[in-house]
């Protein structure tokens, strides 16, 4: 008797959909985030680098129907890998737990751009979450 | 007009835009007039832009990722997906720039992980391209910029110097003088005087052709009609009255390298079927000889008259017009055919006027005197170009409309002899100034309007009038009934020559600087009338 064939089958990752959705993370998340700051100069005020990071933040990506902010983009890509992992990312174990945390340290900035902003530590966090997503990526393409 | 570098951003976010606009003053961004930040955020726009613009950018910024709907997108058969088409829409729309505008320098806007583009990677690798990554800062982007631009100005100018220009004709011409060059066959170049026949021969055919021999010129609008088939076979002792030792033709100079034969359309109908003879065989007879010499011998022809005209009229052999491998014919367009390239030409002549000797110890003089560094190159400013950090000859911009307008009949060589005498005229001011005891406050030097208009009017007796309607006086001439064509021809430019010649009593110069742009080919207009059976001193003595 084949005992296995009753046995309850592993998940059924959806490889090629979370590497679309990380594509996309890549897109909205990994560069607009980072973008705006790392465009400003050098010697840019205190004024500018904090316009730049509420773009990043509050305004990441921008079409003819209005601005969305990193958090509410997170969510949904939240979501959608959920329903690929069959828990939320954060959950989710190695990689998805580390970009995860990657991006609630980068969103965590939208609440300090009242104060003083450290723009090393800035320019690090959001910088973390386009290597996390790499990290993801490749981790996705071992898998295969 | 500005000085600036053009960019032509096309992406569909405005990060870019904004930093450009913001941080970067250096560089023009293209206003395309869609409203809002200056940007175009999709393919078939950008396209449809660059067909009707295609001079009025230096680089382009691409973006690769376009999140657009589909209708906006430009075709990509490799992605499977519109997911696919929007993350790799980049690509399409560099393809059809490269097919449009092949060297027109663009900037990736990409990231790391599109550095491996699956299907298109290999297409990427192989494109003379600069790419700025998603985690590059302000820097980056400004050395992307100057380096994609430092790129295309040596792609430009890294064939001996050739002012190529931004003009879509200019940059076909080079593509198919690169080609012409590698090859056995012979070249023909058709184009008004001073359109750089001879300089392309030499620099843009000679030069890459690979040959180890010389590049020598002959050029037949300075040779007696009587002597032109010694000069171009050779003779041998006695061949002809003052043959006092052999001689060997420009054939034989030019073995195992280049001829480059001007004026082709003056080789007396006599002679042109031993040019064809020589052209199929391969061999030289020298004049009065009895050995026949092998040539190896790439030939260039140029003339400023349509060969086809001359082959219809009876004066070219149709033979000799289709030895010389009329598929390979390449046509010169005058500079007033391609005016988007008058700024980018009128500063370069500008920098090389500027090295010629005396011009050089004048602009040295006057730089010492504003705090430029000796061997600065001399700049021209247009308009409100911002300050430059040379000295420069600053043209109003009532002088530069002036320029632009002109007609330039002596073409290349006329924008450098009035450019020449703009550096001279301004910079001898300068000078005198200084001598003077008047300091000069800036490195810019104001070009009088009035001299442009001056220098310009020497010429103004040859532009022929677009619309036609030309009011300026005629000269009446007298053609006989029933001649043929090439006697008519003769007969009307020997009229024209007296007329000229009574003109400007008797002055070659002047006549040579009207008739071909420069008047240091007095000698060449001497012996044009030769030709035409005109003693120059029998007129003086009439």
């Amino acid at each position: 008797m084949d005992f296995g064939r009753h046995l309850p089958h592993p998940p059924v990752v959806d490889a090629e959909s979370l590497r679309e959705i990380l594509d996309d993370v890549q897109h909205d998340l990994g560069k607009h985030l980072l973008l705006p700051v790392r465009l400003l100069p050098a010697d840019a005020d205190a004024d500018a680098l904090r316009r730049a990071a509420a773009t990043a933040l509050l305004r990441t990506r921008r079409g003819p129907g209005g601005a969305v902010s990193a958090a509410a983009l997170w969510a949904g890509f939240a979501d959608e890998l959920a329903g690929l992992l069959g828990r939320a990312p954060a959950d989710a174990g190695p990689p998805w737990d580390g970009l995860a945390a990657a991006v609630d340290r980068a969103l965590a900035w939208a609440a300090r751009l009242d104060g003083p902003l450290d723009r090393a530590a800035l320019i690090a966090d959001l910088a973390a979450v386009g290597e996390a997503t790499r990290a993801a990526s490749a981790a996705l393409e071992g898998d295969r | 007009m500005s000085d600036r570098p053009r960019l032509l951003l096309i992406d569909d976010g405005e990060t870019y835009a904004e930093a450009i606009a913001a941080h970067l003053p250096q560089f023009e961004l293209v206003d395309p007039g869609l409203g809002g930040l200056p940007r175009i955020p999709d393919g078939p726009a950008a396209l449809a832009w660059l067909d009707a613009h295609p001079a009025a950018v230096d680089v382009v910024l691409l973006d690769m990722r376009f999140e657009l709907p589909r209708e906006r997108l430009l075709p990509l058969p490799e992605a499977r997906t519109v997911r696919r088409q929007r993350r790799f829409q980049g690509v399409a729309i560099l393809r059809e720039i490269r097919r449009r505008l092949p060297d027109l320098p663009v900037v990736l806007l990409t990231q790391v992980a599109d550095l491996s583009l699956g299907e298109v990677a290999g297409e990427l690798a192989a494109q003379s391209m600069t790419y700025m990554l998603d985690g590059d800062g302000l820097d980056a982007l400004r050395i992307r910029i100057h380096g994609a631009l430092e790129s295309a100005a040596r792609t430009r100018e890294d064939e001996g110097g050739v002012l190529w220009g931004r003009s879509p004709a200019l940059r076909a011409i080079r593509r198919r003088l690169a080609v012409l060059a590698r090859g056995p066959m012979p070249v023909i170049l058709e184009g008004e005087t001073g359109t750089g026949k001879s300089f392309l021969a030499e620099r843009a055919v000679h030069a890459r052709s690979g040959r180890a021999g010389p590049f020598v010129v002959c050029d037949l609008s300075t040779i007696p009609t009587d002597l032109i088939p010694a000069h171009l076979f050779g003779a041998v002792r006695g061949a002809y009255t003052g043959a006092v030792s052999d001689r060997k033709g420009v054939f034989e100079l030019a073995h195992r390298g280049t001829l480059f034969i001007d004026e082709i359309q003056n080789v007396p109908p006599e002679v042109q079927k031993q040019l064809l003879l020589v052209l199929q065989d391969r061999k030289v007879r020298p004049l009065g000889g009895s050995r026949e010499v092998p040539v190896d011998v790439k030939v260039v022809v140029a003339s400023n008259r349509s060969l086809t005209d001359g082959v219809r009229a009876g004066t070219f052999r149709p033979d000799l017009y289709m030895r010389l491998s009329p598929a390979t014919r390449v046509e010169l367009p005058p500079l007033r055919a391609r005016p988007e390239d008058l700024p980018f030409l009128a500063r370069r002549l500008c920098a090389r006027v500027g090295e010629a000797p005396e011009i050089a110890a004048l602009r040295d003089r006057v730089g010492a005197a504003v705090g430029v560094a000796p061997g600065a190159p001399l700049r021209l400013g247009i308009g409100r170009d911002p300050a430059d950090d040379g000295l420069t000859l600053a043209l109003p911009e009532p002088a530069w409309r002036r320029l632009s307008a002109h007609r330039w009949p002596g073409n290349l060589r006329e924008l450098s002899m009035v450019l020449h005498n703009v550096a001279a005229f301004t910079l001898v001011g300068a000078v005198d100034a200084l001598e003077a005891g008047l300091p000069l406050e800036s490195p810019r030097l104001q070009v009088d309007p009035a001299l442009i208009a001056e220098l310009l009017a020497g010429s103004a007796p040859l532009e022929a009038e677009p619309d036609g309607e030309d009011d300026r006086p005629g000269i009446p001439v007298v053609v006989e009934a029933h001649d043929t064509l090439n006697n008519v021809s003769v007969s009307v430019e020997r009229q024209y020559m007296i007329a000229l010649f009574e003109e400007y009593d008797g002055d070659l110069a002047r006549m040579a600087e009207r008739l071909l742009g420069d008047p240091e080919r007095g000698r060449a207009i001497r012996l044009r009338m030769n030709q035409i059976g005109l003693k120059v001193r029998e007129l003086r003595d009439s």
